[in-house]
């Protein structure tokens, strides 16, 4: 009986994992530090109607997702600015007009409904070569970013305040997390979905930093966390035929919850 | 044209429709404003959210959803707060691993295969598909939410203003937080049948924000995001109706509009501000 | 002599028993009296007053105050975002005598413009707190402490960047209180205004000393509260650096 890696698609699930583990480290371990989990949620719901237009118009759908979540990151400050609204609620505002607009366009004007499931939630099966070299591009980008930045972004999250002026700060190191954020949700988008890219950027940085003492340890087990999770929900979702992102939702959950009660009970962490 | 307006509601779906979005809007419109005040939107979003699991329980056993909707609430509420009590983990990181997990454990229910194939409804909601009892229950517990935020309106007011000064003006700041999440928690429990999962939280901000930017005073903003919250409800299920949108996804477009509606009247009239 | 409103013995308050951040508070303070609290920035003026409020999240020790306590914080603490007039402001003091199922009526209302007549700001009571100057919010916050109408009254750098004109009308209305019988206690980190106060409470950490400006204002003191920050001596114009003390 073949084992799941044996087939071809779920190798290329494999790698894409891969590619999405040192990202997650990278990325991940600043959105933690730097209270950006609801803008990152925001972004990656966000793409749904890029996604939803994208096969109809023919166009990649990494790039309707890229287009969509460049104009959320830009419409978050425009709005945060115009309305002088907190960065939640220009968040929560944004994130749910892209949905709504993306069930108009799905089930009114394209009539492909059947899919949004798959677009929310990822599918094992969405991943192809063209997917793969999405995400290695975004791991160049989140590396370059972080080779440009990762000081100016650990000394921000030291500053108070930072938290609130989410996204509507014009220095230049902020708008690269936010952009490298951004690019690395669509990148994650056909592996877990858009509603649960925070279970492969966020939850494995979050379960490390109830243990790692310093940034640079936090960002190691990051990587290897989402590495592990992320191959053990492919596993998981083959063998029980459900979508990999709410299976490794559920077991980052888990793990972090395993974790904080370890570090009660003194059996982890400092 | 009384026929094109009184058309959406001339059969019995509509009209309990119509009585829920009443409903739905007057009390989500004030309790949005606070949510803004508070700076709670991504609670908002994520106590929908983190019920899912809960809801596709219910509709897998057959039980009333607004039952498996109030479990689900109680138990985001409380993983939310567990997971925030973990040290150097943040209130917002603690949201965003219990809602996640929460949320990838209610689409794996939704998902299987024995679930029945609901799982849109639950995550985009249907105002057209509610019963009587389910109107009767919504009114029952927007009312309490409405009873709620009269009855603790000085309250919620200083310890938002000020809460240094708040307990010198006989008001115990900690106890706000909890009562307006207490508060919001229900709403959601009435509004997750209307508009669904995912789209609550904009019938939760969007009013509250939109009259934020229109009056600068709290007792005006009030109200007006309840007649904002009313509005959207109804023009929404006329955009349903006419142009056969979701009607979920349409009342949503609505609320939101209603902010850029309010940032444009601002612009205009700087003097109402 | 008035009656003593506020109370305090072997105070220890901060955010936890292991940071104590001000230790060893004892003092009491009699109706009509103005004390100013003289500290550095981060010395634990604040931590005192929240403890005095009940608000510490530790705190041990004995606090007693009389007729109810008020509070003026920094105009720089409050929202500016937040939708209220300065009357509505003013109508927060009457909150806690109000129970909550009675609306607010006339009574109230007249209460709260008086509050804001006696810090001049009648004309502004329908303006948006957020869109007054930095010396109309204290006002106004003072006048919600007036309306609040209780007999002690906290005071956090009342004077810290405020214009001229609030600066003399602040002044006035805590001349005003004294002379009605209520205690004050304006904490300050300005020597020459700690000077007109009818008593000084030095505090760094721990209560470096009590009493009539004479008797508190001495160099020692000031040398323990500043460390070695420059100090303006209160019997003359002389500036000195005084070597800091480590006090651990």
């Amino acid at each position: 009986m073949p084992g799941p890696f044996e087939f071809e698609f779920m190798q290329r699930a494999l790698l894409e994992i891969v590619l999405l583990a040192p990202l997650s480290a990278i990325l991940g371990t600043q959105i933690a530090l730097r209270r950006l989990a609801f803008y990152t949620h925001g972004v990656g719901t966000a793409t749904f109607p890029g996604l939803v237009v994208a096969g109809p118009l023919g166009i990649p759908p990494a790039l309707g997702a890229l287009a969509v979540a460049g104009a959320f990151a830009g419409g978050l400050g425009r709005l945060g600015r115009a309305a002088r609204l907190a960065g939640d609620s220009a968040t929560a505002l944004l994130l749910v007009a892209a949905l709504a607009i993306g069930i108009v366009l799905a089930s009114d004007v394209y009539e492909s409904g059947a899919g949004v499931d798959r677009l929310l939630f990822g599918s094992l099966l969405a991943i192809g070569t063209p997917e793969l070299a999405f995400t290695g591009a975004a791991l160049v980008v989140g590396l370059g970013a972080a080779a440009l930045w990762r000081r100016a972004w650990i000394a921000g999250g030291f500053e108070p305040g930072t938290a609130r002026s989410l996204g509507m700060r014009q220095r230049p190191a902020d708008w690269g997390l936010l952009a490298a954020i951004a690019v690395a949700v669509v990148a994650a988008l056909d592996a877990v979905g858009a509603l649960l890219v925070g279970a492969i950027l966020v939850v494995p940085a979050v379960t490390a930093r109830i243990v790692a003492r310093s940034v640079r340890r936090m960002e190691a087990l990051t990587g290897v966390l989402a590495l592990i999770e992320g191959v053990a929900a492919l596993w998981i979702a083959y063998e029980v035929d459900a979508p990999p992102g709410a299976v490794m939702a559920v077991l980052g959950g888990a793990v972090f919850f395993t974790a904080a009660v370890a570090r009660r009970l003194g059996l982890v962490g400092a | 044209m009384i026929e094109a307006l009184a058309d959406p509601f001339s059969n019995g779906l509509g009209q309990r429709a119509l009585v829920e979005v009443l409903v739905l809007g007057a009390a989500c419109g004030p309790l949005g404003v606070w949510l803004v005040l508070y700076r709670q939107a991504y609670a908002a979003e994520s106590i929908a959210h983190g019920a899912l699991p809960m809801v596709v329980l219910a509709a897998l056993a057959g039980v009333p959803l607004v039952l498996g909707a109030a479990a689900g609430a109680l138990v985001a509420v409380t993983a939310v707060s567990i997971a925030g009590r973990v040290r150097g983990v943040g209130r917002d990181a603690a949201v965003a691993v219990t809602v996640t997990m929460l949320f990838g454990a209610g689409a794996l229910l939704a998902l299987a295969p024995a679930a029945p194939p609901r799982l849109e409804e639950l995550l985009f909601g249907d105002p057209l598909g509610v019963s009587t009892a389910e109107v009767a229950v919504s009114a029952a517990i927007a009312t309490a939410v409405l009873v709620g935020l009269a009855r603790n309106h000085r309250r919620l007011a200083v310890a938002a203003f000020d809460p240094l000064s708040a307990r010198s003006l006989g008001v115990d700041p900690r106890s706000v937080e909890p009562l307006l999440l207490a508060l919001l928690a229900l709403t959601v429990l009435v509004a997750l049948q209307a508009l669904g999962n995912l789209l609550v939280v904009a019938l939760l901000i969007a009013p509250g924000a939109a009259a934020l930017r229109v009056t600068a005073r709290l007792e005006p903003a009030l109200g007006l995001a309840a007649a904002i919250g009313v509005s959207s409800g109804v023009g929404g299920l006329y955009l349903s109706h006419y142009l056969e949108l979701a009607a979920g996804a349409a009342i949503a477009l609505v609320a939101l509009g209603s902010v850029l509606a309010g940032s444009v009247i601002r612009a205009r009239i700087p003097a109402v501000a | 002599m008035n009656a003593v409103l506020v109370s305090v013995r072997e105070l220890e308050a901060g955010y936890s028993r292991d940071s104590a951040a001000i230790r060893g508070v004892a003092f009491e303070v009699a109706g009509g009296e103005s004390v100013a609290v003289l500290g550095p920035n981060g010395g634990g003026k604040t931590t005192l007053f929240r403890a005095l409020l009940g608000e510490a999240p530790h705190q041990s020790g004995e606090v007693r105050v009389e007729g109810g306590i008020a509070y003026v914080p920094q105009t720089e603490r409050s929202r500016l975002d937040f939708p209220v007039s300065a009357l509505d402001v003013a109508l927060m003091g009457t909150y806690a005598s109000l129970p909550w199922h009675r609306r607010i009526g006339k009574a109230e209302r007249d209460r709260a413009r008086e509050a804001l007549r006696r810090v001049g700001l009648s004309a502004e009571e329908g303006t948006t707190f957020g869109s007054l100057s930095g010396g109309q919010r204290q006002r106004v916050l003072i006048a919600r402490a007036l309306a609040r109408d209780a007999r002690v009254v906290l005071l956090d750098e009342p004077l810290s960047g405020v214009d001229a004109v609030s600066a003399r009308l602040v002044g006035q209305v805590l001349d005003e209180l004294r002379a009605e019988g209520r205690a004050l206690l304006v904490s300050t980190h300005d020597v020459a205004e700690a000077r007109g106060a009818d008593k000084v409470l030095c505090i760094h950490r721990d209560q470096i000393a009590f009493g009539t400006p004479a008797e508190a204002l001495t160099a020692g003191a000031l040398a323990k509260t500043y460390g070695s920050e420059l100090v303006l001596l209160p019997d003359g114009s002389e500036a000195i650096v005084v070597q800091h003390h480590s006090h651990e």
